[in-house]
């Protein structure tokens, strides 16, 4: 193993370690879905970084010509999809934020002086 | 029917002109409900000084949230029809006769106005064509075909505006306004009106392109849920 890779994993160890001390510590957190998902790409970093030529393998398999480029391929539709997904729910807290702001105007109507509210 | 007939009028800084949209609407004998969308100028004052009620959003929330407020706070009221008017007066108070009155001719639930069925005073080219393109992927995409599918002046029996619930706070409600009209089988009928573009309306007017594209995010990120 290179020094690079051995200061990755290290690091890579590290987060690891944290990210389990804060959901072992604040229970719910983090959803189940969201906990696997990033313990799991942490693993698929780690092997790739002890094992680098399993990317290139796999890379042969389906048809892409190097290892580097796949990571990359992958890295980016998991990019876009990671943003569509916070964009979407970034739009539904905005949204349930809208419904308790009109709540609260609906609350306090102002009336002209030759109005009254009962009409 | 005046008398039962409320106005909601969205407004977001229209401070120079919200006064007279509402004098000349109560002069119709219409209830006016302006609905001040966290704006920074003195539109609620004027709004109410000129004898609108007035509800306030804290913050900017956007169209869509204004409308419903309003919408929300006529269905309180004894309302019958309820009406929406764009604040910053490019709509003619006068077409709101014309609305009301096909709503009885047809006896439809809404009616929707089409400037290209009117007169569109000094609308831009690139507007124009944005909007022919609009009326199309709103049909294509189930909503009914209309010959202007983003025009603020409507008017819906008090049964169709109570089952709006608009979820899109933004310029997207335009569009969830048509899809819902098409999916709960409404009647509605589209009828000319005039649209005044002045100088002051272009220039509070949305990015044409840039509107369009962050309208279709919208509809796309929030579905029908909100």
């Amino acid at each position: 193993m290179i020094i690079f890779q051995i200061i990755v994993l290290l690091v890579l160890l590290m987060f690891v370690v944290a990210f389990v001390s804060i959901i072992r510590h604040r229970r719910g957190l983090i959803p189940t879905t969201a906990v696997i998902i990033i313990l799991g790409i942490a693993l698929v970093i780690a092997v790739v970084l002890i094992n680098p030529v399993i990317t290139q393998r796999i890379a042969e398999l389906i048809g892409i010509g190097r290892g580097a480029d796949l990571a990359i391929y992958l890295a980016i539709l998991f990019l876009l999809l990671a943003s569509f997904i916070n964009y979407t729910r970034i739009r539904k807290m905005y949204s349930k934020m809208v419904k308790i702001a009109r709540e609260v105007a609906l609350s306090n109507v102002h009336y002209p002086e030759n109005k009254t509210s009962n009409k | 029917m005046s008398a039962n007939v409320y106005v909601v009028v969205p407004a977001y800084n229209e401070g120079s002109v919200v006064a007279d949209v509402v004098i000349g609407l109560l002069d119709e004998g219409y209830s006016v409900i302006v609905v001040n969308d966290g704006s920074t100028d003195n539109t609620a004052d004027n709004a109410l000084k000129a004898g609108a009620i007035v509800v306030s959003h804290s913050v900017n929330l956007g169209q869509g949230a204004a409308l419903q407020t309003g919408i929300d706070l006529a269905l309180q009221k004894d309302s019958q029809v309820i009406v929406t008017f764009d604040g910053d007066g490019q709509h003619s108070i006068g077409d709101i006769k014309t609305l009301i009155g096909a709503m009885d001719q047809y006896g439809v639930d809404v009616v929707l106005g089409s400037r290209f069925l009117g007169k569109a005073h000094n609308i831009p080219l690139n507007r124009r064509l944005l909007l022919k393109a609009a009326c199309w992927f709103t049909w294509v995409t189930g909503g009914p075909f209309l010959t202007d599918v983003h025009n603020g002046i409507r008017a819906f029996r008090r049964d169709a505006a109570s089952s709006l619930k608009l979820k899109q706070a933004g310029m997207a409600h335009a569009s969830e306004i048509l899809y819902k009209i098409a999916s709960s089988k409404m009647l509605y009928k589209e009828v000319p009106v005039s649209i005044q573009y002045s100088q002051y309306s272009r220039r509070k007017g949305q990015k044409s392109i840039i509107g369009a594209i962050r309208i279709l995010m919208d509809l796309v990120a929030l579905g029908d849920e909100g």
